[in-house]
């Protein structure tokens, strides 16, 4: 019984933190569908600061308190927010076709549940992230900095951001004790975001409805998605980042779309988490901002406003690289500082990573025919769809894969081949929900369409 | 007419274009669905946990390796008799999967002690010895031939040599 109050609470906590953090940021009500992805989203990455800032002078159940206080004084200030704000711009339809929808949504949501508690943490998912979130919880809610100098633990990846350890940390602490069964109740909830805002972002794009909910129902029948590490179901940070960099990508289209104050807000502050979720964030947070940024510099015609845009996400990673280096991490033994020498000793190396790479794309056992789905978009987009939105996703979505391949360059690993074996797969679940986008897009009306579209 | 016709032609193709474009992408994610659902089906169905408990990731993985039935207890029963500064020294076979996820899996269950691991080649041996402060852990191999006193047998593929509590 205990364990159930304890799921609900540390819940409840986090959605009214997210909540809070999102009224805060907007100026608008947003639809029942951002607030609850918004709500998880913003909540986790608010209750796993606190609790590393706060961590680092308070322990046990005054830090717990101190938390949980700022849950719910954020969730209450923005609630107020929330009554001040005009009605919401759309509500949720009833439609017989959209109650099926959110009935099958709700069925794929239950068996995403299910899986979860049916498969165990993957490799990974514990001696990565939860074996932090144990440590964490038996030192009173603090990740013990000796962890982070230990050479014989230097399998955890002491560097690895915090997002997700002390998130789990969050929830052992309402439980009363570390639990590798019901900690796996948490993931869902990023599918659930994710999947909430891919419905939004395929509507946008394709300005069909039913593309949209078509998408978001499709979006978990990937098999990389619930039968492999990386997926939702084995406790990798894979799939929140995936969810992350998602509702990043989504506003800052909507901004480029309507210049919307809100929407750049969010992209800024939602691409601000993603280098705190995983390293790789770093990529995904640089790829977004440079795009918000040209975005941002067309739409407001300032400069200020586009430097700001960097700001948030450079302040975490420095205080991050900072935190690390006060604490004499170990450093990093999977790669070698990026440069020309490494560059040209290694480059032979991409002829193997690009067919490392093509033979995971038609990976039919992890991917079916969904990469094939995504070329034939691609090949759409050049020929129909010549537009910024167009440029805008195919570039949020190949400088990633770009980045994510040059990596290989610079491992350190004498091996290098069965590491790509084992990491590409999960690096491009990062990229899913973008690809389905742009399967969205190619559905979406055609040049001269949306060119008027624009215009108007 | 002729003229209407003629204004008609590229409109009507345009459409009969628009129409067989999102055939095609409909038979395309029918495909998708088609092949992919029962592979979902199939997943909710197998490699289920036998018995949800809080150690039940790490039983799942260690359980077969160690041919153990409640791996995490019993090790973390057997540390725990340890003296708190003794460190550990983990010596298992090199390049094997299995004995690499046991090796992280015992740095997960003694922290904070200190741990060092040895892997061992085939034709190699150990030469450290157990004391009052190092305990060694024979993981997957043959512990040396010695007095019994100070040796714990885990299971049929661990032994604890060192100053080990009685229970």
């Amino acid at each position: 019984m205990r364990i159930f109050v304890g799921l609900l609470v540390a819940t409840a906590a986090i959605a009214m933190a997210g909540f809070g953090v999102t009224m805060l940021l907007v100026r608008h009500r947003l639809t029942i569908w951002e607030h609850c992805a918004l709500a998880w989203l913003f909540g986790t990455a608010t209750v796993s600061l606190c609790l590393w800032i706060g961590g680092l002078l308070l322990r046990g159940i005054p830090l717990q308190t101190t938390v949980t206080c700022l849950c719910v004084a954020l969730g209450v200030l923005g609630f107020r927010r929330w009554l001040t704000f005009p009605k919401a711009q759309r509500t949720v339809s009833k439609k017989r076709a959209e109650i099926v929808f959110i009935a099958l949504f709700v069925i794929e949501l239950i068996l995403m549940f299910w899986l979860s508690f049916q498969r165990t943490l993957g490799w990974d998912g514990l001696v990565t992230w939860e074996i932090k979130a144990r440590y964490a919880f038996l030192n009173g809610g603090v990740l013990p900095v000796e962890l982070l100098r230990d050479a014989s633990r230097w399998f955890s990846n002491p560097h690895y951001p915090w997002c997700l350890p002390l998130t789990e940390t969050w929830f052992y602490l309402w439980i009363g004790d570390c639990d590798q069964f019901w900690i796996k109740f948490i993931f869902p909830f990023w599918y659930g975001a994710a999947v909430s805002i891919l419905l939004l972002a395929a509507e946008e794009q394709s300005q069909n409805r039913l593309v949209g909910w078509m998408i978001a129902l499709l979006f978990p029948l990937i098999p990389c998605l619930h039968d492999r590490p990386g997926g939702f179901q084995v406790g990798y940070a894979d799939g929140p980042l995936a969810a992350i960099y998602l509702a990043a990508v989504f506003y800052l289209l909507r901004f480029i779309r309507n210049g919307s104050r809100d929407a750049m807000v969010l992209f800024i502050a939602l691409g601000a988490t993603l280098p705190w979720m995983k390293l790789e964030g770093v990529v995904l947070w640089a790829t977004i901002s440079l795009c918000g940024a040209v975005a941002i510099r067309q739409r407001r015609k300032v400069w200020t406003a586009t430097v700001m845009s960097f700001l948030p996400g450079l302040c975490l990673i420095a205080l991050w690289k900072i935190f690390l280096s006060s604490v004499r991490c170990l450093p990093t033994q999977d790669f070698v500082f990026p440069g020309f020498g490494p560059l040209l000793c290694n480059i032979q190396r991409t002829g193997e990573i690009l067919h490392e790479l093509f033979l995971q794309l038609i990976g039919w056992h992890e991917w079916d025919i969904f990469w094939l789905l995504v070329a034939m978009a691609m090949i759409t987009l050049l020929v129909r769809v010549r537009n910024m939105y167009a440029a805008a996703l195919v570039w949020l979505f190949m400088v990633p894969l770009v980045c994510y391949c040059s990596v290989y360059l610079f491992s350190a690993l004498p091996d290098y081949i069965w590491y790509i074996e084992n990491s590409l797969r999960r690096l491009l679940i990062h990229l899913v929900p973008i690809a389905w986008l742009l399967i969205a897009l190619a559905l979406g009306p055609s040049r001269s369409t949306d060119m008027n579209d624009v215009r108007t | 007419m002729q003229k209407q016709v003629r204004e008609h032609g590229p409109n009507l193709r345009r459409s009969m274009g628009r129409k067989v474009y999102f055939l095609i992408w409909a038979v395309l994610f029918l495909v998708f669905f088609v092949r992919t659902t029962p592979r979902l089906w199939i997943d909710l169905h197998r490699e289920k946990i036998p018995w949800p408990s809080p150690t039940s990731s790490m039983d799942r993985r260690l359980g077969p390796v160690l041919q153990l039935a409640q791996p995490s207890a019993t090790l973390t029963q057997t540390f725990a008799r340890l003296p708190s500064d003794c460190g550990l020294i983990v010596v298992c076979p090199e390049d094997k999967d299995d004995w690499q996820f046991v090796r992280y899996a015992i740095g997960y269950l003694t922290w904070p002690r200190k741990m060092d691991v040895v892997r061992l080649g085939p034709n190699e041996s150990f030469a450290g010895v157990a004391s009052e402060h190092t305990a060694v852990l024979f993981c997957g191999l043959p512990a040396p031939a010695g007095s019994n006193a100070g040796r714990t047998i885990i299971g049929p593929k661990m032994v604890l040599l060192g100053p080990v509590k009685p229970k």
